[in-house]
């Protein structure tokens, strides 16, 4: 055991130790931990301020820390005025650490200040109380040195076409930011209103103009802004937040240059100077007393009516349109007066945009009118009253009177049996002048009972059946085309027949002078085909001397023709085995061919 | 043998005369609940009449009966299902706009074109122009018996084929506006459209009693819907809607 180095002996004890006294060893480290813990202890609870950053320049912000420590959770208490100071709560934290066996709770509050103007600012000793008990925290300066001239940058200004504006009057208002370089960051410019309600606004370049020889880049915030109150009010100022990028002074890699995302980055926010306003009622002198608060530059259309032919109950939609420019808001659609012959319902209207703040449009009022009784009925709808700033009077805009032809309807001519009284639900808006509550008839009579059976338009057989018509015209259509068709080619085959007859008749003459006996009787044979196929219809080629006999001479086909015409099948017949040769003999049976067609065509033209 | 067959044609009779009989009785039986101011009595008596038969009078006053009890989804339903039986009822057409004024104002109303076209229901449009479309076809086959025949009917024949052209064409305009047409209503107060057929879906919106809506497909017990004035769509269980039928 000597042997052996020092380190490995220390270990070897250790082992004995834990090996072979484990008892010991774990009361050991009770012991231990049980003193570690007695020996924690609560720090005393206080309450101190911390400034993470002691000087700053004008326009940079300082970082002001409220620290509770074992307080439990306090509540961020309201910092004083500050002069030429801003300050803004930036949220909480908690903090909890042991050091020296002594357990603190920190409740953090932190605070973002703004100093406007180089010089000190003395932030007060705070005191505030906790469970009765009073704690006070250290006071402590914020060195303010001289800041960055935002001026070298850009300016703000607020830009209001006038300066005496009329309660419920919309005018555009502008802030417009003059800037030579354009912010990293632009964040929507605010403004600070009282008494004006601010509507639709919309942002744009405006062309850079020349200040004092420097030309400037122009950024426009457009907002309509209508007056609420009477009275001297200030608009604005206009403020604006801006984050500038500035390339570091002390660049010690390329990752600092602005182009990698580097540099000094610095909150700049801008403010206009405020502008008086002056707002005034519109005049209650001579006032119309259908005023409700309209004010701006309006015209009407004509009014629109449709149906203008109606029944007692039908309704009838009026549709009245508003041009103009102004606060389109305090324009409401008249009523029919009391006593008008019309139920009025609530009507519905739109409003089109002429330009991108919406002081310029078009609004369309519609409503539904119900006549409630015969005969033409001429209504004329209250005018609308809107106050003109421009020329300073009340302008009245009446609507032109429109006429409805009412027929009389079931309703008037027939009482029904039994009234119900329809009651209104309370959650259901009633109309204006609404009939919901009057007495609305019950049916008494049950009618033909039905089935919610598919439409015919939706069943397969309603439309097979008016599918059916066309069909069946379209079919004899093509049946008349197939036999006119028929007809048109019938004089063709005849002529052709015709012509056949003609050629073989020839030929006979020719091989009869040829001596060719079998091509003159083949002549022959196609001659009388053809011409009893002409006589008598159906195909050449299919007539034996049967013919004679059962189809011509009934017709009254002469005798010594048929005859004739017995004796050329009988020369045909016997051409096969020993046909005639002779020229004379040919010429005998040519001539006799020539007559018997000549009779045949006899036969056919008295038919 | 010959008992048994004349015993069954008596329950027969008599079946098919207690059938003819009874609806009207539920109908009088609700009428005079109505009349008392009992409008779920009403509606309860009106029940008993099977669903598969109903009438413009019966749809009207359950729609009357919904009023009372302030349920405008059932009754707007109910009101327009008696249009579609009766669309020339002025007093259906009256207590319909009522309804429709109270729920969504004029925004609800048909425009004009489909208020003239819904003074006949789909299926007088659809018997006028087969009517008028067939006898325009029997024309044209006389005007095939001869020069003589062509001659006599040729006026009749232009005049009716622009007459059958001019229905087809209107009946067809009224079919395809009636199916675009809204035909199912949110029957309860704050109804959840959902964005997929099934309850634990998500809703998208929601609509008020008697909101209409135009439907665009059907799945187990919902119905895809589409409101037709924001273009909103979702899936609206069948319990919380009514359907009107295309008629």
């Amino acid at each position: 055991m000597d042997s052996l180095p020092a380190p490995e002996r220390e270990n070897r004890c250790l082992w004995a130790v834990s090996k072979g006294a484990p008892n010991a060893l774990r009361a050991l480290v009770s012991l231990w931990l049980w003193l570690v813990a007695a020996g924690l202890a609560f720090a005393a609870p206080g309450f101190r301020a911390e400034l993470e950053e002691d000087s700053v320049a004008a326009g940079e912000v300082a970082t002001l820390k409220l620290i509770f420590t074992d307080l439990g959770n306090v509540q961020p208490p309201a910092l004083p005025e500050l002069p030429n100071c801003t300050a803004q709560f930036a949220g909480s934290g908690s903090q909890f650490s042991i050091v020296n066996f002594e357990r603190t709770s920190s409740i953090i509050h932190q605070y973002v200040l703004q100093p406007k103007a180089p010089g000190v600012i003395e932030i007060p000793a705070l005191t505030v109380e906790v469970n009765g008990q009073r704690y006070t925290s250290n006071p402590l300066k914020l060195r303010v040195g001289q800041g960055f001239d935002s001026g070298q940058l850009g300016f703000l200004k607020l830009v209001v076409p006038k300066t005496e504006f009329y309660v419920g009057e919309t005018v555009p208002v502008e802030i417009r930011f003059y800037f030579k370089h354009a912010p990293a960051r632009p964040n929507p410019p605010k403004l600070k209103l009282d008494g004006f309600i601010k509507g639709k606004e919309n942002t744009d370049n405006l062309p850079p103009e020349t200040i004092n020889g420097e030309v400037y880049s122009v950024m426009r915030n457009a907002l309509a802004l209508t007056a609420a109150k009477a009275g001297e009010l200030t608009l604005g100022p206009a403020e604006f937040e801006t984050l500038y990028v500035f390339r570091s002074n002390r660049r010690r890699s390329i990752f600092d240059d602005p182009f990698f995302g580097g540099g000094e980055q610095k909150q700049i926010n801008f403010a206009s100077e405020p502008v008086k306003i002056r707002v005034v009622p519109p005049p209650t002198v001579n006032q119309p007393s259908g005023f409700g608060g309209a004010v701006g530059r309006f015209s009407l259309d004509p009014v629109l009516a449709s149906p203008t032919n109606v029944a007692v109950g039908d309704p009838v939609t009026v549709r009245l349109t508003v041009r103009g420019r102004g606060n389109f808001s305090g324009l409401k659609l008249p009523e029919p007066p009391a006593g008008s012959g019309y139920q009025a319902y609530p009507g519905t209207n739109s409003f089109e945009e002429a330009d991108a703040l919406g002081l310029e449009g078009v609004k369309t009022f519609e409503t539904v009118l119900v006549p409630e009784q015969s005969g033409v009925q001429r209504l004329r709808l209250p005018p609308f009253i809107a106050w003109n700033p421009e020329t300073k009077r009340y302008d009245t805009l009446e609507p032109r009177p429109i006429s409805v032809n009412v027929r009389p309807g079931v309703a008037a001519q027939a009482q029904p049996a039994g009234n119900v009284p329809v009651a209104a639900t309370p959650e259901a808006p009633a109309p204006r002048n609404g009939p919901v509550t009057e007495a609305v008839p019950l049916k008494t009579e049950l009618g033909p009972l039905v089935a919610f059976s598919p439409a015919l338009v939706q069943r397969p057989w309603f439309l097979a059946v008016m599918l059916a018509a066309p069909l069946l015209w379209t079919g004899l259509r093509i049946g008349d085309r197939l036999r006119e068709r028929a007809r048109q080619r019938g004089p063709d085959l005849r002529g052709q027949s015709e012509r056949l007859v003609k050629e073989a008749v020839a030929q006979l003459v020719v091989e009869a002078q040829a001596g060719h006996s079998p091509e003159f009787f083949a002549a022959l044979n196609r001659a009388l085909q053809e011409q009893l196929a002409l006589t008598l219809g159906g195909s050449a080629g299919a007539f034996t001397e049967d013919v004679v006999a059962t189809r011509l001479e009934p017709r009254g086909f002469p005798g010594a023709e048929a005859e004739r015409l017995r004796t050329l099948f009988e020369a045909l017949a016997q051409a096969r085995y020993s046909p005639v040769t002779s020229r004379s003999a040919l010429d005998a049976l040519t001539e006799s061919t020539r007559q018997a067609i000549a009779a045949l065509k006899n036969l056919e033209a008295g038919r | 043998m010959k008992r048994n067959w004349l015993s069954g044609l008596l329950a027969l009779v008599l079946a098919l005369f207690c059938e003819a009989v009874t609806p009207k009785e539920h109908f009088e039986a609700g009428n005079a609940h109505l009349a008392k101011g009992q409008p779920a009595e009403a509606l309860a008596a009106y029940g008993q009449i099977p669903p598969e038969a109903t009438s413009s009078s019966l749809e009207f006053n359950r729609g009357l009966a919904h009023l009372q009890l302030g349920q405008l989804g059932h009754a707007l339903a109910r009101f327009r299902r008696a249009e579609r039986l009766a669309p020339r009822d002025l007093e259906i057409r009256r207590a319909l706009m009522q309804v429709r004024a109270r729920i969504s104002g004029p925004a609800g109303m048909p425009d004009s074109l489909g208020r003239a076209l819904g003074r006949l229901t789909l299926n007088e449009w659809a018997v006028a122009a087969g009517l008028v479309w067939w006898a325009w076809f029997a024309l044209l086959l006389m005007a095939r018996l001869g020069p003589p025949a062509r001659q006599s009917v040729r006026g009749y024949t232009v005049s009716f084929g622009v007459m059958a052209t001019v229905l087809m064409l209107t009946a067809l305009l009224a079919w395809r506006l009636r199916l675009r047409e809204p035909g199912i209503i949110a029957t309860q107060s704050n109804a959840a459209v959902r964005i997929s057929p099934l309850e634990e879906a998500k809703v998208a919106f929601t609509a008020n009693d008697g909101t209409e809506f135009r439907l665009t497909d059907e799945r187990d017990g919902w119905f895809r819907v589409e409101e037709p004035a924001s273009g909103r769509a979702g899936w609206l269980s069948v319990r919380s809607a009514a359907q009107v039928p295309v008629r």
